[in-house]
């Protein structure tokens, strides 16, 4: 056996090895895909074949009946507009509350410094629900009941997640690049957003997904904080949609859950190179 | 420095900025609970009051609730006063919301058992005014509104009434017309008098109805009495998980789970699974539903479905036709149905309490009622003369048996015990998790039963403790 066969010999294997990561890739990403897959095929049946067992895979009669039902019949805009609203401003008071303080946590000494952050952590600990009824009366005495000011402006004072998050992201660039800064007359504001912040887009692109999707989703904060129908967000539409005592359109369900999702997946798409950067630097996932 | 103090400054304007902006879109104006209840305070509640008063009636938000904003605009009509704000809360979060808001003295004027509370807890609370007084003054006499007094009575504690029924739910089986014809079977009895229709009979008839495998399975029967408890099961089948005045005092002191005939009647549900093959596994039940909030009678694979009569709501949407029958004969002859009754409260502290009473007087009456039907889709009424109203309801389900059936369990039928005792939401937990295996056919109901009996009855000692 020569040099050579041995050299085709492991090609093949490494073509062989290589093909069957990829079959296994293709497998597991069907899997991924099928619930989108269904939620998709569903959105485009009648109740009639909703009801029918076995389930069709591909509707009989596909028809975008559900979509237009969405938009008519459960006036879907004023909650993506609520939604929308809500998820911006907090990914914005998120993303300036969140980094200032990183930045404080990690370019600067100071007495107690470890016990704050200690503390800042400790927070994540505490389960919302031992909190809910204490920031309602907060809330209340605010008269901030029924608006969307209990959803967002807790944003703008920080998250002690993201704090962490970026805090490492700011530990771990070069000390030289602030102290340049410095000698060439940049105030601390201006280090902070000059330097910091332009070599933290991953970070920050991580933390604006993460805030942006965990504000889309958030149900039981809007249930508590509002009343109105026209102040209600998205999960608080597909959660009224379904009852214990009533049959859930199923399809007009996944329609309006399809274009709920729809805002997260494009974020995704768009911000995935910095995101997966973010993680990586970070050394987090979510 | 004072540019580092002019940049900080930006930041929290554009803070400030962000916030007006949100709160400028979060309807324009404080509608908060608080508004809700203090501003009405100084109208001083007397039903001769013109000052402008807000009642907020909560309730699940479901297209079906529509009518609570509709007759209250009816309502504002007759009182110009009083407007009516309706707070739509999905039902899975109904009870936090409920308790925060309680909680936080912002609690509605109305609302209902929705979730896992029951009455009994919200009495137990001392959560409720009593409607006594206001009974009296404003002269409410429900048997003109045609409330039965058995509905009326459900809730009443020592005399004293603590809330109007608006809905009774009761137990009805539907059948499949289809099935029954393909396979040339006679219908099942409306009739709660015809004798001949046993449980026996019934298994009897589902065996026959009972055809095909796997996915193309037809079931004969599927048997949810209890519409979706368990603790009142062993009624229909002669005996009682709990002590007979249960429902009287409103606590369970403690439970039968080592008693044989409650064993037997537990194992005898879940033979109709895997000893007579008539009835789905849970496993395909949830297969044929899609969660626990359908029902599998839907997917027209089931011939016929013992349920709680909320399961009515979808059949309109249904391709095949569907009956309604009495619920056969058990061992028990006495006690063939449950009622669910939804009596609305006006919770303690609402700061209109004449004006909330007044609405729940209004939502009772004959035209009120039958508006509700209507425009809910079919939720029965406790109106009894509204019920022509809702026999009419379901397009393919004769009007005279669906008289029959409710006739029948209203004779027959025995409140749902989940409202009627304290603590029924950890109760109904336990049970459903513990008798899951049971249902499921890998444990047999005496290998459950007979140490549930204690776990029970620790959990009925903490709940009565409070």
């Amino acid at each position: 056996m020569n040099a050579q066969t041995v050299r085709n010999g492991s090609r093949k294997k490494a073509k062989a090895g290589s093909v069957i990561g990829i079959l296994v890739l293709i497998f597991i990403t069907i899997i991924m895909l099928f619930p989108i897959f269904i939620m998709i095929t569903t959105s485009l049946k009648s109740l009639g074949e909703i009801f029918q067992f076995p389930p069709s895979i591909i509707p009989k009669n596909p028809s975008l009946d559900n979509y237009v039902n969405v938009f008519k019949t459960l006036n879907f805009l004023p909650y993506f507009k609520n939604s929308i609203l809500v998820s911006a401003c907090v990914v914005v008071g998120t993303l300036l509350s969140s980094s200032l303080v990183a930045f404080g946590f990690s370019r600067y000494d100071a007495p107690g410094k470890k016990l704050l952050f200690m503390l800042l952590l400790a927070t994540m600990m505490i389960p919302y629900p031992s909190i809910m009824i204490p920031q309602f009366l907060l809330f209340n005495q605010l008269q901030w009941i029924d608006t969307l000011k209990p959803l967002v402006v807790p944003a703008f004072f920080g998250s002690a997640y993201m704090v962490f998050l970026l805090k490492q992201f700011f530990g771990s660039l070069n000390n030289e690049l602030f102290d340049a800064a410095r000698i060439d007359g940049c105030n601390e504001f201006r280090v902070y957003r000059k330097i910091a912040l332009p070599l933290c887009k991953p970070a920050l692109a991580t933390v604006a997904i993460f805030s942006f999707i965990w504000s889309w989703d958030d149900l039981l904060s809007p249930v508590i904080y509002l009343n109105s129908t026209e102040n209600y967000t998205l999960p608080v539409l597909l959660a009224s949609m379904t009852s214990k005592f009533r049959v859930p359109p199923w399809n007009t369900m996944m329609s309006a859950a399809l274009l709920t999702a729809l805002p997260c997946m494009l974020l995704f798409i768009f911000c995935q190179k910095y995101f997966v950067e973010g993680i990586v630097t970070t050394g987090l996932k979510g | 420095m004072l540019k580092f103090c002019k940049r900080i400054g930006v930041s929290f304007l554009t803070a400030a900025l962000l916030t007006s902006i949100v709160s400028g879109c979060g309807g324009g104006k404080q509608v908060g609970v608080t508004q809700t209840g203090t501003a009405q305070a100084t109208s001083g509640s007397s039903s001769g009051s013109s000052k402008p008063v807000t009642i907020t009636v909560m309730q699940q938000n479901a297209p079906d609730y529509v009518y609570f904003t509709n007759l209250g605009k009816e309502f504002t009509k007759l009182h110009p006063n009083v407007t009516v704000k309706f707070i739509g809360v999905p039902y899975d979060q109904f009870d936090s919301k409920l308790q925060t808001m309680i909680a936080s003295g912002t609690q509605p004027d109305i609302t209902t058992h929705v979730q896992l509370m029951g009455f009994m807890d919200y009495y137990n609370k001392g959560l409720l005014t009593d409607l006594t007084p206001y009974i009296q003054k404003y002269n409410f006499d429900y048997k003109k509104d045609n409330i039965p007094d058995n509905v009326m009575d459900m809730a009443k504690v020592d005399g004293k009434q603590w809330g109007i029924p608006l809905n009774s739910f009761t137990t009805v089986m539907m059948y499949n017309k289809d099935i029954f014809d393909k396979a040339g079977i006679a219908y099942p009895p409306s009739d709660y008098n015809d004798k001949s229709w046993t449980f026996d009979k019934m298994v009897e008839t589902a065996k026959k109805l009972t055809s095909g495998s796997g996915q193309n399975k037809t079931y004969g029967l599927y048997w949810n009495w209890n519409g979706g408890g368990t603790m009142q099961d062993p009624d229909y089948f002669g005996t009682s998980l709990f002590p007979v005045d249960t429902a009287k005092t409103g606590r369970a002191t403690s439970n039968n789970f080592s008693n044989p005939a409650v064993i037997n009647a537990y194992q005898r549900i879940a033979d109709l699974t895997f000893k007579d093959n008539i009835s789905p596994t849970p496993a395909f039940v949830t297969a044929l539903a899609g969660s626990n909030s359908s029902d599998p009678f839907l997917s027209g694979k089931i011939a016929m479905e013992v349920q709680a009569a909320w399961g009515l709501a979808g059949i309109n949407d249904v391709s095949f036709k569907v009956g309604v029958a009495a619920v056969p004969i058990g061992p028990n002859p006495k006690i063939r149905n449950v009622l669910y009754t939804d009596p609305y409260f006006v919770l303690k502290g609402s700061k209109c309490p004449d004006e909330a009473f007044q609405f729940l007087a209004f939502l009772a009456q004959t035209d009120s009622q039958i508006k509700m039907i209507q425009q809910s889709g079919g939720e029965p009424p406790a109106n009894l003369g509204a019920l022509d109203t809702y026999y009419k309801n379901f397009k393919t389900v004769d009007e005279k048996d669906l008289k029959n059936v409710i006739a029948g369990s209203y004779q027959y039928g025995e409140e749902d015990l989940e409202h009627m005792i304290v603590g029924s939401g950890q109760i109904h937990d336990l049970l459903f998790n513990e008798l899951s295996p049971v249902n499921a056919g890998t444990k047999t109901a005496q290998s459950v039963c007979v140490p549930l009996e204690k776990k029970l009855d620790s959990i009925l000692k903490d709940i009565n403790k409070k």
